[in-house]
């Protein structure tokens, strides 16, 4: 029996802070991927060209959307790995119960996601600095586009809330894999069956459906509102289940 | 649609295996503790030095139009034509006169062909001058040529012409090669702003070309092809 009182919030505080200095490698699988992505990314995000017999003309369209869009699957499996035994074990360190574990987990997500965000929407400069002095033999058409400081912090805060989605969803199919193995052969299964049975059939197509409704929505804040209700619910349930798991051996 | 599943499903194990390679914790299988942090301090730092080299470089005004649609372009083509049927190609918006030549020629037949041989789809068009003297003008007519919405006019290759004997030889002068490079806006951003239109096109126009020559009153033109009007 111990005879300090300590309260939830800072046991959570304590875990998170905890989690922000031990789970370092996350942030160092990120700048791996990144950097990866904006490799990738020199043959450009698209490319046309037109030509005959008398001229060539390629056009490659260059930006960090590779990056951004490497940066959500990196939040997604990171997200999955958080949940895993031994992870979730980490938290017995502390005087706690399942729900500040989780708690800190999540809000240690929400710290890396902001991060991710943050340097995938940072890694647009890097490939266009490498793009302008390394790729001479390129004409540059449209000159060095300068978004608003506006539009980049929207940019920015879009970018973030994506990857916190992701994160969430990515939490949520961990937390049921951890419920039962089953879910560690049924969700992929069900993930890409949809999308290829979607593909043939024409319905139930889960890309269509996601693109028309978050990544075709132009109002900004109905976009907020949709990732917070959906991080949201996908956080909750997995906190919900999380506490049905047993307790440590 | 197929391949792209795949092609998502390959990347989703690269990262899966970076991810589970790196682990969450501070020492992982391919980094030693003290190292990581240097790592993340080094590419936030790396991160930081790229917005500020991209904002000291100069930056240039050019602003790019929305696409050229397909019927904007038929109209042009139909207009231009048009306007070179009736020799109005100085007065028409949108047609450049890239070139012109002027060549002594005193002969009475004159034989036009493209130089090796080769096709060259350019319409031609003549005008009889009121006198013979004794001289052919050629004016070299065309229009902007876009690959999306940036302007490759400069890229596409244009007409030369050589008068050899009594022989005008059109020819291209080279084979141009040209690769255009575009920094976009990332789909983040655009997906909030007007500016997605202006990303998304992916169509090339060529515009189309007219040799105009302004014969001598007598000179009579032979061996030619795809002469519009005369």
């Amino acid at each position: 029996m111990s005879l300090t009182e300590v309260s939830f919030a800072s046991v959570v505080k304590s875990q998170f802070r905890y989690k922000v200095k031990a789970y370092l490698g996350v942030f160092v699988s990120l700048m791996i991927l990144q950097l990866i992505a904006i490799i990738f990314s020199f043959n450009g995000v698209s490319s046309f060209g037109s030509g005959s017999d008398s001229f060539s003309v390629t056009v490659s369209r260059y930006s960090a959307n590779m990056v951004i869009t490497f940066t959500f699957l990196w939040a997604f499996i990171t997200a999955i790995l958080l949940t895993t035994r031994a992870y979730r074990y980490d938290d017995f360190s502390f005087v706690t119960n399942r729900l500040s574990g989780s708690l800190s987990t999540v809000l240690f997500l929400l710290f890396a996601c902001a991060a991710a965000g943050i340097s995938a929407m940072l890694s647009s400069f890097l490939l266009k600095n490498i793009i302008y002095f390394f790729f001479t033999d390129i004409t540059l058409a449209g000159g060095l586009p300068q978004a608003a400081p506006g539009e980049f912090i929207i940019g920015t805060i879009a970018t973030i809330l994506y990857v916190i989605l992701f994160s969430s969803a990515g939490y949520f199919i961990g937390t049921l894999v951890q419920l039962h193995r089953f879910f560690a052969v049924s969700v992929p299964g069900v993930i890409f069956g949809s999308l290829f049975i979607g593909d043939q059939s024409g319905l139930g197509n889960v890309i269509v459906w996601i693109n028309e409704f978050l990544f075709s929505e132009t109002s900004f804040f109905i976009f907020i509102s949709k990732i917070i209700i959906f991080s949201g619910i996908f956080f909750v349930s997995s906190f919900y289940l999380l506490n049905r798991l047993e307790v440590r051996q | 649609m197929m391949m792209s599943i795949i092609l998502l499903a390959i990347i989703a194990i690269v990262i899966a295996g970076v991810v589970k390679g790196s682990g969450a914790r501070k020492q992982s299988q391919w980094f030693s503790g003290s190292s990581t942090k240097w790592f993340i301090a080094g590419y936030a730092l790396f991160l930081l030095a790229s917005v500020l080299i991209y904002q000291l470089i100069p930056k240039t005004d050019e602003v790019l139009k929305p696409e050229i649609t397909q019927e904007e372009m038929n109209q042009f083509y139909n207009d231009f034509h048009n306007a070179a049927i009736k020799g109005e190609l100085d007065s028409l918006e949108g047609s450049i006169k890239t070139a012109e030549w002027v060549f002594d020629y005193d002969q009475p037949k004159l034989h036009l062909r493209t130089k090796y041989s080769n096709h060259i789809s350019v319409s031609v068009v003549t005008e009889r001058k009121s006198t013979n003297d004794g001289t052919i003008e050629a004016y070299y007519y065309t229009g902007v040529s876009t690959a999306g919405n940036i302007d490759i006019s400069n890229a596409v290759s244009r007409v030369d012409l050589e008068l050899d004997g009594s022989t005008l030889e059109l020819m291209r002068p080279e084979v141009v090669e040209r690769h255009f490079a575009q920094f976009i806006q990332e789909f983040t951003i655009t997906q909030f702003s007007e500016q997605k239109r202006l990303n998304n096109g992916h169509h090339t126009h060529i515009a189309p070309e007219v040799l105009y020559l302004k014969i001598p009153e007598e000179l009579e033109i032979v061996d030619y092809a795809n002469v519009l009007w005369e």
